[in-house]
């Protein structure tokens, strides 16, 4: 039960960062598995039944542009940020960084009490 | 290939038609860009077990489909409880409209037909309980994204009651009996407008006419009581302002009732060989009586809600 509830406090902890680090990758244009990699590589595993419909999600929203291309011999859609998207992923960064910064004092705080 | 062919295939059926292919195309192109790395890297083409692992791993053709549409929900979590009051209502309906055709039949025939009863409330329990579903569903996913109102919008924090003032507080038991009373009086005035042809053809007993013309006055107040009663579903609390719409309404009806109390006979027999006209002196009698001690009773409680409306105003 526990181990339960703790993977889905995590799925929730997740689920808005997850929005953040897409953006931030798709500042430089990316194909769905080349952004997935990225990820990957940058530490942050996400499930491709999550990763895809997201990416798909913020273009309908207009936060990415997107575009056909032939490479290798096959196509593939790139997303980039559109300056909507670059805009807004200014102000969730800032978002982020405060919050980042009060939970932290807050874990603090409470490791200095105990 | 054949293998990813019928995947896509499968995804595609369960898309709308609309984002069909360009999802489907966006997917085929992200599969074969995992089977590349997965051929870079052990140097041959993926065998048809690693084909198959790598769609396995990507899910259900009809999960990977609704990960691509917009979440919908039958009725959302905040106009769920609305929703379980509504289909409260909607069963006590039901059984007031079986009870009300139970009782028709067995005057016009003398049988005592329980199972039809039964069926008829499974019957349309059914119909109400897809007809709340379907409407709540529409409210839920508005077109356009854009929720066409929100019920839990006028309130003010002043104006819920103190913990002291429990009488403050609207019931579930007051609110169900006021509803069952309501529709069940709306709904044997109306009957003519609800009930089968078949079953008012066969009808021996029928409203008399001086008490045809109280029928669109009483089903107005009646009617101003149900709506006012969905007011109170969602703010289920007395205010200056309701106590005071319900003392009108209150003495409205107890008017209304006090003067319908005099018409002489209310419900007259129809029927060719009148075999209920001795009964229906009785019950002309009985329901005279019963009216008039309802108006007097509503016009108690009229007042009853003035003085809590006072009350509350100090």
């Amino acid at each position: 039960m526990a181990e339960e509830q703790l993977e889905k406090l995590k799925q929730e902890l997740r689920r808005g960062i997850l929005v953040l680090a897409v953006l931030g990758s798709l500042r430089t244009p990316h194909y769905g598995y080349s952004l997935r990699k990225q990820l990957q590589d940058a530490g942050l595993d996400i499930d491709e039944g999550t990763l895809y419909p997201l990416v798909r999600r913020l273009a309908d929203q207009g936060l990415l542009t997107s575009e056909w291309q032939q490479g290798e011999g096959r196509e593939r859609r790139y997303y980039q940020l559109s300056p909507e998207g670059t805009s807004l992923l200014e102000s969730l960064n800032t978002e982020w960084l405060q919050l980042n910064n009060h939970v932290t004092k807050i874990l603090e705080a409470g490791n200095g009490t105990d | 290939m054949e293998l990813i062919d019928r995947y896509i295939y499968a995804i595609g059926q369960a898309l709308p038609e609309s984002r069909r292919d360009e999802i489907t195309r966006e997917l085929r192109a992200n599969i074969l860009d995992k089977l590349e790395a997965i051929s870079e890297e052990q140097g041959r083409k993926p065998s048809e077990a690693e084909v198959a692992a790598v769609l396995k791993a990507l899910g259900h053709p009809q999960k990977v489909a609704g990960s691509f549409s917009t979440t919908q929900q039958l009725v959302s979590a905040e106009l769920f409880p609305v929703y379980k009051k509504a289909l409260h209502y909607g069963l006590i309906l039901v059984f007031i409209l079986a009870l009300i055709q139970f009782g028709v039949h067995l005057l016009n025939s003398g049988n005592l037909a329980i199972s039809n009863f039964l069926y008829e409330i499974v019957q349309k329990g059914l119909i109400m309980f897809a007809s709340v579903t379907g409407a709540f569903y529409l409210l839920s996913n508005p077109v356009g994204g854009k929720p066409y109102f929100d019920p839990y919008k006028c309130w003010e924090p002043e104006k819920l009651p103190p913990v002291t003032r429990g009488w403050q507080r609207i019931s579930a038991c007051e609110q169900s009996v006021n509803f069952t009373a309501d529709l069940f009086a709306l709904l044997l005035l109306n009957y003519a407008l609800w009930m089968p042809s078949s079953q008012l053809a066969g009808l021996t007993i029928a409203f008399a006419e001086p008490m045809l013309q109280w029928i669109p006055i009483l089903s107005a107040i009646i009617v101003v009581s149900l709506i006012f009663g969905l007011w109170k579903l969602i703010y289920r609390y007395w205010t200056t302002a309701t106590l005071v719409l319900e003392a009108l309404i209150n003495i409205a009806t107890a008017i209304a009732l006090l003067l319908v109390s005099r018409i002489h006979p209310v419900v007259v027999d129809i029927s060719s060989t009148q075999e209920h006209t001795e009964a229906l002196k009785i019950g002309n009698d009985v329901i005279g009586i019963g009216l008039f001690w309802v108006g007097i009773w509503l016009i108690f409680i009229a007042g009853w809600n003035l003085y809590r409306a006072w009350q509350i105003s100090k």
